[in-house]
Formats: structure tokens, C-alpha cells, sequence
């Protein structure tokens, strides 16, 4: 029998077939477990967090609009519950409103990066995320460790597809920077 | 705790929780209900930016001050200077309203800002536009001069009654050697001065009756030396008696 897409499961929770929920905390409890140790680096409570998005996944899952796709959409849910987290906990200070998503800003796509560009940036995010401010952290990750495309990131943080390509790009720079500099002070 | 028996715990713990019921999924018309609220917010934030454009519109040529841009920088000094910034002021805040409400839509957030906001703000100017042309305003200005409208009644009487300074509204009585005699609002009449100077944007051809806007300094009592003046369309409500410039039929034999 052909697997059923996320979408087709969603609406049998949705009908009421209340144990397919647990199809979908298998394909996704590790993906989002993994968002947030990037995004809560700092936190040890990440397992209770995860299990919050799911829960909100579930009493909200009629908010689900079945044209669209569910990935994002459970993506959405956790950005939110990350950044409450972090509004609770942290001192940093989280942007609800960017400069970046007002203008118009020429097409930043990343689209034709090659492979060996794509791992280098990889094996640079997972050594020092943390050199990163909050806003450049979440797309690198998204798009580069997770493999969401520009549509969907601008869905799951809701910003302009635009703004996306040119935090991704920024997020290297910034990225690429503080590497060097390490360099230099070795 | 291996990572298999992670993963079974979350997802014990979660379903666990679910079949107890201790979660309960929010029922379909929670999401109807949320739905309609929402939009029934956008359409009241965007009836009520559209009814403040038009009733800027509507001040402003009933003013005449909609016009003085065309005399030169003074009549624009003077636009901005006499603009209701209140209302304008309303406006943005219904404008952020309605850009707020509007920015949870896909469409919405995957453009820039600025795209929302100026789509948002065109559409409203046309919608305004097209409101103004009718007779929405004048009626309910005229509604408001006769004590009928209780509450927006202070609010079209006290934005319509004071002409700005250097802006006069009249209809043409008369044409002299150097100038015209025009009859404003309460049956004020006024000696217009056309100089070399004066602009006439769109022609110096008046005729009787034609209802004129004069930008223009007083420099007599009823004197008046005119920087610039445009025929404007008569766009009262035909009912309002408060200034009603005769219809051409009704022209006395002096008008040409």
C-alpha cells in the first residue's frame, strides 16, 4: 500500500482517527527535536518544548487549511512556541518586526549553490551557530539543516520571500566573518 | 535514554495524553468563529480608512484646498498647512490596523511591507475617489447643517465650517474689466483681480454661474487679488439650500 502524504493523514485526525496523530509525531519528532536544540542551544528542556508543539499541533489541527502543506505549517508552530520559550527565558531581545521585510530588496536566491558550497555551509553552522543573532540563526537552519525551501521559510516565519534569500545571505556573511576571525585569533 | 526510546516516550506521552483527554482538539467552528471575526475586522478597518480618505477628499473640495496645488508652491504650502491632520492621522492608525489584520495572509507576508501598504492605501484612494463622486457626503453634510445627524453631525459641520485663509469658493455673478464679482457662501460677494500674474490652469473663460475656486490675497474688504483660479464642477447636493449658485436656465440677462 502506497504511504500516505502528511496531508492525507491530517485529515483522518481530523475526521477523528485520533491514533494517526502518532504518524505524524513519527515523521516530524525528530526534525523539530532538532530545530530546537539549534534554536534553544541553551536550554535543557528542549524534550518538554517539542512535546508542547505537538500537543498545539493537535488542538489546533482544524486551523489546518488541507490545501496547503503540513510541513510549514507544524514548522509555524514550532517557531512560535521557540520564540515564546526564548521571550520566557532569554535577555535577547526577539524581533517581531524587521526593517528587512518592509523594503523591497532585490532577488537573493541561493537556489544555485552548489553542493560542496551547501556542506561547507553545513559544517559551519554546526560549529558556530551560536556567532549568529537570533534573526540570521533560524532561516541558515531551516534552510540549510532542515531543507525548506524560500516559499515555505517565509511561511513558517511569515516574512517575505525576499527578506528570506537576504537573510540567508547575511547569515553567511556573518557566518563567514566570525570564522575568520577566529582564524586569526588562533 | 536511547534515542528509539526517546522518541517512544514523546510520542507515548503525547497520544497517552490525547486518549485520556486530557488535550481535546479545538472543534471546526472555534476556526469559522476565529475566521469571521478576523474578517469582520478587516472589513470594518477597511470601511472606515475608506470613509475617512473620502471624507478627506470631500473637506478638502468642498474647501477648494484640493485645487491650490495647481497655482504653484504656495498652493501646496497652503494644502499642506490647512490639511485636517487629524483625520489624517485616523487614517494611518487604520491603515496600520488594517496592515496588521491584512499581514497574516500569505499573500500578504511573502511581499515586502511596503507592497501591503500600498496596495491597501491605492485601493482605498480609488474606493475614496469613487465615494466622493457620489452624493454620500454632501447629503450627510446637508443632514448634519439641519441638526439630523446625531452623532457625525458635529464632526461634517465642524471640519466643513471654516474656509481656509486665501481660499475662496463663489459662483460667477458677474464679469468686469478687471476681474469678476462672485457671490460665496451666505451671499457674500467678493471682487476677484485678475493680473498678468494669475494663474488660469485651465483657461480664463468663465461664464455666469459657473462656480470658481480663487486662490488669492485680501487686499480690500471685498476686494480680492487672485494668484490663481479654476472652474470647478458645481458638486453640491442639488437639495442643499445653505449656497446654491443658479443653474444656467436661470442666468439673469447680464451673464453672457
Amino acid at each position: 500500500m502506497m504511504e500516505q502524504t502528511d496531508e492525507e493523514v491530517v485529515i483522518r485526525v481530523q475526521r477523528g482517527d485520533k491514533e494517526f496523530f502518532g504518524v505524524l509525531i513519527d515523521r516530524y519528532e525528530e526534525k523539530i527535536t532538532r530545530y530546537a536544540r539549534k534554536f534553544l542551544s541553551q536550554y535543557d528542556d528542549i524534550k518538554d518544548i517539542v512535546q508542547e508543539v505537538f500537543i498545539k499541533a493537535y488542538v489546533n489541527i482544524h486551523s489546518f487549511d488541507r490545501r496547503r502543506r503540513f510541513s510549514p505549517w507544524v514548522y509555524r508552530i514550532a517557531h512560535n512556541e521557540f520564540v515564546n520559550a526564548l521571550k520566557k527565558r532569554s535577555k535577547e531581545r526577539i524581533f517581531s518586526f524587521d526593517f528587512d521585510t518592509f523594503f523591497i530588496s532585490a532577488a537573493q536566491d541561493e537556489m544555485v549553490e552548489d553542493v560542496v558550497s551547501k556542506r561547507s555551509v553545513v559544517r559551519m553552522l554546526e560549529q558556530h551557530l551560536g556567532a549568529l543573532p537570533q534573526k540570521y540563526r533560524e532561516p541558515l537552519i531551516l534552510y540549510y539543516l532542515e531543507g525548506i525551501d524560500y516559499k515555505e521559510i517565509a511561511d513558517v516565519l511569515q516574512i517575505p520571500i525576499s527578506t528570506v534569500g537576504v537573510r540567508l545571505r547575511r547569515g553567511k556573511t556573518i557566518l563567514q566573518e566570525a570564522i575568520n576571525r577566529l582564524d586569526i585569533s588562533l | 535514554m536511547s534515542n528509539k526510546e526517546e522518541k517512544t516516550s514523546l510520542r507515548s506521552r503525547v497520544i497517552d495524553a490525547i486518549e485520556n483527554r486530557r488535550v481535546m482538539m479545538r472543534p471546526r467552528w472555534h476556526f469559522v468563529l476565529l475566521f469571521l471575526l478576523r474578517a469582520t475586522g478587516l472589513v470594518v478597518a477597511f470601511l472606515g480608512l475608506l470613509y475617512l480618505i473620502s471624507f478627506i477628499l470631500f473637506v478638502l473640495r468642498h474647501s477648494g484646498l484640493l485645487f491650490t496645488p495647481l497655482f504653484g508652491f504656495g498652493g501646496l504650502y497652503r494644502l499642506l498647512f490647512s490639511l485636517p491632520w487629524i483625520l489624517v492621522f485616523f487614517s494611518l492608525f487604520f491603515l496600520v490596523v488594517l496592515e496588521v489584520l491584512v499581514r497574516r495572509y500569505a499573500f500578504a507576508y511573502r511581499r515586502p511591507l511596503v507592497y501591503s501598504i500600498l496596495g491597501i492605501f491605492v485601493l482605498v484612494f480609488l474606493g475614496g475617489i469613487i465615494v466622493v463622486q457620489t452624493s454620500f457626503h454632501s447629503r450627510l453634510l446637508r443632514y448634519a447643517r439641519e441638526e439630523r445627524l446625531p452623532v457625525a453631525g458635529f464632526f461634517y459641520r465642524a471640519f466643513t465650517g471654516v474656509q481656509p485663509e486665501h481660499v475662496f469658493r463663489g459662483y460667477v455673478l458677474e464679469k468686469t474689466k478687471d476681474g469678476l464679482i462672485i457671490e460665496g457662501s451666505r451671499g457674500v460677494r467678493d471682487a476677484i483681480r485678475i493680473t498678468p500674474q494669475t494663474r488660469l490652469p485651465f483657461g480664463g473663460d468663465f461664464d455666469g454661474g459657473d462656480v470658481v475656486i480663487v486662490f488669492g490675497n485680501r487686499i480690500a474688504t471685498t476686494t480680492i487679488s487672485a494668484i490663481g483660479i479654476k472652474k470647478v464642477a458645481d458638486d453640491r447636493d442639488p437639495d442643499d439650500g445653505s449656497w446654491s449658485p443658479p443653474r444656467r436656465r436661470d442666468r439673469g440677462p447680464f451673464m453672457k
